[in-house]
């Protein structure tokens, strides 16, 4: 009897290898999968287009993003319900490397990268050096066109004709 | 929870329960922070060099195709005009893009350009869906008409 009750003990003792190894797993995958990464882009609903072309990870040519989203400091109600969003001017929001710019602040900014890598030669037309530095829109959804157009607008006026403007595949809409 | 057995059964026994503890608090942190990654991509634009910004297209012949899109401000909707012709529906829409395209290219004209002629308050989706009809013919000179910009 008395030998036997080890025995016993021995076999109710649980096997948590197989369960530590599934934990391990799935942490593994949860940390791969996490975004921590910090980027230049603001979280925002972008339009949805089946026809982009999807961004490369590491495209070496450079570019200034420009994101144009809600105030996420406003409590605006009508932005979240309505079906077009929120259409007060001044709850729009133009952002680069996550500072809020005004138009003037804007045009400054953008000369300034604008004028880090300038082409070769004069633009015949232009009469200047235009800029080879791309300019990348990420703009929410329900953004007025007008904000948009502004941007272009600047950032044509410093040089940048290189514009792109951001959207997601319908599919990985969240 | 884990880790079995009296310690004189086992001289080697490692207590896991702390491990197992800490994996459970960082599944449970990754977890609750997951997101899935969302696919961006974007379409590429460039603006005419020689012209600068408002540079206009000639003015004596009609060679574009203008969609004109307005704000109703009563209403909170959209209303998308090709020529004088309302268009709601987005099939109708490239229809007569391609249909206006195809012409174009009869007539040796494939880079007639499409303009988008949107009001300041028009949601960008609108003008974006727009420009994927465009992609989706292949028509690669899209134009943006600036409009009367709104100062801040």
């Amino acid at each position: 009897m008395s030998k036997e009750q080890p025995k016993l003990k021995e076999d109710i003792s649980p096997n948590v290898v197989p369960m530590i190894d599934i934990m391990f797993l799935l942490l593994l995958f949860f940390m791969l999968g996490a975004d921590m990464a910090q980027r230049e882009s603001v979280d925002m609903v972008l339009p949805l287009a089946d026809q982009i072309k999807e961004q490369k990870e590491n495209e070496e040519v450079p570019t200034t993003t420009v994101n144009v989203h809600h105030d996420p400091n406003l409590d605006c109600k009508i932005n979240d319900s309505a079906e077009n969003g929120c259409r007060e001017k001044g709850h729009w929001i133009w952002s680069v490397r996550g500072i809020t710019h005004t138009a003037e602040t804007l045009k400054t900014q953008l000369q300034i990268d604008a004028d880090e890598f300038l082409e070769d030669s004069d633009t015949p037309g232009a009469g200047k050096k235009l800029s080879a530095k791309k300019l990348l829109i990420r703009a929410d959804g329900k953004a007025p066109y007008g904000e948009i157009q502004r941007v272009i607008e600047i950032g044509g006026g410093v040089g940048m004709y290189k514009v792109e403007v951001a959207g997601a595949k319908p599919s990985a809409a969240p | 929870m884990a880790g079995g057995g009296e310690a004189e059964d086992n001289p080697v026994n490692i207590n896991v329960v702390p491990m197992v503890d800490v994996i459970f608090c960082l599944c449970v942190f990754f977890m609750c922070s997951f997101k899935f990654k969302q696919l961006e991509g974007k379409f590429t634009s460039w603006l005419p060099k020689d012209k600068g910004v408002g540079g206009a297209s000639d003015p004596g012949e009609i060679r574009e195709m203008r969609v004109a899109l307005f704000w109703e401000a009563d209403t909170q909707k959209v209303r998308r005009q090709y020529g004088h012709r309302e268009v709601t529906d987005d099939e109708e829409l490239k229809r007569i893009l391609d249909g206006a395209h195809q012409d174009f290219i009869k007539q040796g004209k494939p880079d007639t350009p499409v303009i988008i002629d949107g009001a300041f308050e028009v949601p960008w989706q609108s003008i974006y869906t727009v420009v994927n009809i465009c992609k989706a013919l292949e028509i690669e000179k899209i134009e943006f008409a600036m409009g009367a910009s709104a100062g801040k």
